[in-house]
């Protein structure tokens, strides 16, 4: 079993091979070897962990990609998820961008990339001001990025 | 420069990221309830609630997150059916660098995005100048697509021209009502940086890209880069194929039209390609071959077959015809793994002497020095194949497409069929095809019998009302060293005649048996296994795969329920059978009977 500690100072007791998932742990505990002291997580709180667990948890078992391989550099081109995954990335916005940071600190490929798929399928076929909407994010143009924006959607209709 | 990162929320107007900030909506509430009210999807009834926080959520992401989730929404694969027009990749960039300052600063300041999306159909210049602009000097992903918004104007074939040599990617596509001799345009310009090219006809055609003559060859002759080259429904005659360092070649066309032969390529003409493609890993040639008339193919067989050295995939979907022919005229390393469709033109008639060609053909292209281990056997509606693991994932499958099958068997014989064909008459409902396949899988085993020797593993799929029983009698006969017998679906076991045929002293001595483990499993749904190994006493082991969603929602007592399901399901099972159940996924855990 791993020990970790989360930013909230909670601890976990995970099996090896569930938690090798991630290649940031599964290279220190290759580099460091068999230890009692907790691997210490600063940037991922136990709420957060709890989920990336569970999805450590399913593919357990499932052969690990190599750790330098992204899945978008390999083929995988579409946006198509996964229905498990789906199901998985079924949480509020809060947690999804905590998921896509904690699968980047840790190194976790492919669930970084079902994370930027979902987003991405948020994003894709919209145009700027129902993704503004989406993500809660407001309009901070000057007038003069707003005058070349225009020049620029101008642009995009023209035919 | 583009912000590396984005600093965690430091007040609650802004997320600064090193001069660059991500503004909030102050008034987020009402447009995003509104959002979700109008939305069927899920997902957008969180994203509804989640915006009741002060700043957006999206602000904890760094920009090369940022950076990454931008590219999967521009970076698609354009192969599906119904996909959208090439502008729209495009078009959801701009829209992105219209977000907020931050999303421009990230998505302006990364030129490969941009780079992604160059298109020629219905743009005006001046995008097509931005996007270009952006791309910096990377190289360049052109779509181009021949229908009703081909470009008329001089300056958006200006502006392409000046950047044409850095396209790297070009992917050229002819809507269905238009020819491609405008598209074809781009076949005739150099492009030294090329390193993947699609072509494609939209619709049930095929066409030959054969207008070339020395010294007008494809590209003008000089694609030094060209790796990979897909062409859909279009074929380029293999004397063209000027590009030696192509590592994946794929032709596909519509399957089994007449009208396309003078189009396909004959087996003849890849007698060009001896000596070239030393670097040729894939092979894909689905329906883009003639056959050769007896005096042609006679003439190939005059040379030595065409080897290609460092193959590592091949895959041949075509007729019996073409797939016999191109057996003789390509060699593949052993080490290449093989994917094969062998298949029964509906224009043809075929006959018992078919089915002993088609074995022979399906012999051909398994390598008789690779030691194979696992076979596993498919059937389904118009389609048998059979699959030879090599390792964990790789396989030589070779199918028998019997869809368009047309067989008529001779006297008696035929008359025979046609009896067994009346529903009322038989257990199954036999057609001819199930007759064909039945002289097709005996000749296979006399032509295998080494390879089915060595086996020690064996997968069946099919259904509870198949003929597969009859129709693999005596290859599943020759099989002498099988010890392990794996069945995902029950319906194997229900068959009523696999029961049968398995008792028979010509079927494979087993030791172990895999089968499936889910709710549905009950000592009824296993009764016919039990009847089986009380009359296999030879077998000691049972191994149960238990589906992994079924044993999820057992939650933490998973292995307690499971032991105690199975000593249930399994009450009538010999005392001396072993019994064990592993997760599909996780293989782990055990209970002993």
């Amino acid at each position: 079993m791993v020990l970790l500690l989360t930013s909230d100072n909670e601890m976990f007791s995970v099996a090896e091979d569930v938690i090798k998932r991630s290649a940031y742990i599964k290279n220190m505990l290759e580099d460091v070897g068999e230890s009692d002291l907790p691997i210490p997580l600063p940037n991922v709180e136990s709420n957060v962990l709890v989920k990336i667990l569970e999805y450590c948890e399913h593919y357990r078992g499932e052969p690990l990609p190599a750790s330098d391989v992204d899945p978008a550099e390999i083929g995988d081109r579409s946006l198509d998820i996964a229905d498990w995954d789906q199901k998985y990335m079924a949480v509020d916005q809060e947690m999804l961008f905590e998921i896509i940071l904690a699968a980047n600190y840790l190194d976790i490929k492919s669930l970084l990339d079902v994370g930027c798929k979902t987003v991405a399928k948020m994003m894709k076929g919209k145009s700027s001001e129902e993704i503004r909407t989406l993500f809660n994010i407001a309009n901070d143009f000057t007038p003069e990025e707003e005058a070349q924006i225009r020049k620029e959607n101008a642009w995009a209709e023209c035919r | 420069m583009m912000p590396t990162s984005l600093a965690l929320v430091t007040d609650f107007d802004s997320v600064h990221n090193k001069g660059k900030s991500l503004p909030i909506d102050h008034h987020p509430i009402k447009s995003s309830l509104g959002t979700a009210t109008m939305s069927e999807n899920h997902g957008d009834l969180h994203i509804a609630q989640s915006v009741l926080h002060a700043t957006p959520p999206i602000s904890v992401l760094p920009c090369e997150l940022l950076s990454k989730i931008f590219s999967r929404v521009v970076d698609q694969a354009r192969t599906t059916p119904g996909h959208p027009p090439f502008s729209a990749c495009a078009t959801d960039l701009l829209a992105i660098s219209h977000v907020c300052s931050l999303f421009r600063a990230v998505a302006n300041d990364d030129p490969s995005l941009w780079a992604m999306v160059p298109f020629i159909n219905g743009v005006s210049c001046q995008f097509l100048r931005l996007i270009l602009t952006r791309s910096q000097e990377l190289p360049l992903t052109l779509s181009v697509m021949e229908d009703e918004t081909w470009p008329q104007s001089g300056q958006v074939w200006g502006q392409l021209l000046c950047d044409y040599k850095r396209v790297t990617s070009l992917r050229i596509e002819v809507a269905e009502d238009y020819d491609g001799i405008k598209a074809m345009l781009f076949l005739t310009l150099p492009v030294p940086r090329l390193e993947h090219c699609t072509i494609k006809f939209h619709g049930q055609r095929s066409i030959a890209l054969d207008r070339f003559a020395n010294p007008v060859l494809p590209f003008n002759g000089h694609v030094p880069s060209l790796r990979a080259l897909d062409l859909i429904n279009c074929t380029i005659p293999p004397k063209f194929f000027n590009f030696p360092g192509l590592t994946t070649i794929s032709m596909c066309t519509v399957r089994y039209q007449s009208d396309f032969q003078s189009t396909l390529i004959s087996p003849c003409e890849f007698l060009h390609w001896r000596g070239h493609f030393k670097f040729l890993r894939a092979l894909t040639l689905s329906n883009s071959i003639r056959a050769a008339t007896s005096t042609e193919y006679d003439n190939v067989l005059l040379h030595s077959p065409i080897d290609l050295p460092v193959l590592e995939h091949v895959l041949i979907d075509d007729s019996l015809e073409v797939c016999r022919q191109m057996a003789g005229l390509l060699h593949f390393p052993s080490s290449c793994t093989r994917t094969i469709v062998i298949g029964f033109p509906r224009s043809q008639q075929f006959t018992i002497d078919d089915a002993s060609r088609a074995a022979e053909v399906a012999s051909a292209f398994i390598p008789p020095n690779v030691r194979y281990i696992e076979c596993d056997l498919k059937m389904g509606s118009g389609r048998t194949s059979l699959h030879f693991g090599r390792g964990e994932i790789q396989a030589d499958i070779v199918t028998f497409d019997v869809s368009e099958l047309k067989f008529s068997a001779p006297g008696l014989l035929g008359l025979l069929i046609e009896v067994l064909s009346i529903p009322a008459m038989a257990v199954h409902n036999v057609g001819p095809s199930d007759a064909f396949l039945c002289w097709l899988w005996e000749a296979l085993a006399s032509q295998l019998r080494g390879v089915l020797d060595g086996l020690t593993k064996l997968h069946l799929s099919f259904g509870e009302y198949s003929t597969a029983p009859h129709i693999l009698r005596d290859f599943l006969g020759a099989m002498n060293n099988i010890q392990t017998l794996e069945t995902d679906r029950m319906d194997v076991w229900n068959n009523p005649c696999f029961l049968v045929s398995s008792n028979k002293p010509t079927f494979p001595r087993l030791r172990n048996l895999t089968l499936p483990l889910d709710g549905e499993t009950t000592p009824s749904t296993v009764g016919r296994v039990s009847k089986f190994l009380a009359d296999r006493t030879e077998i000691e082991r049972v191994t149960f795969q238990a589906n992994s969603e079924w044993v999820a929602k057992m939650g933490r007592a998973a292995v307690e329920d499971v032991c105690g399901a199975l000593v249930h399901i399994t009450q009538e099972f010999p005392v001396l059978v072993s019994v064990d159940w592993v997760d599909r996924r996780i293989e782990d855990g055990h209970a002993d009977h």
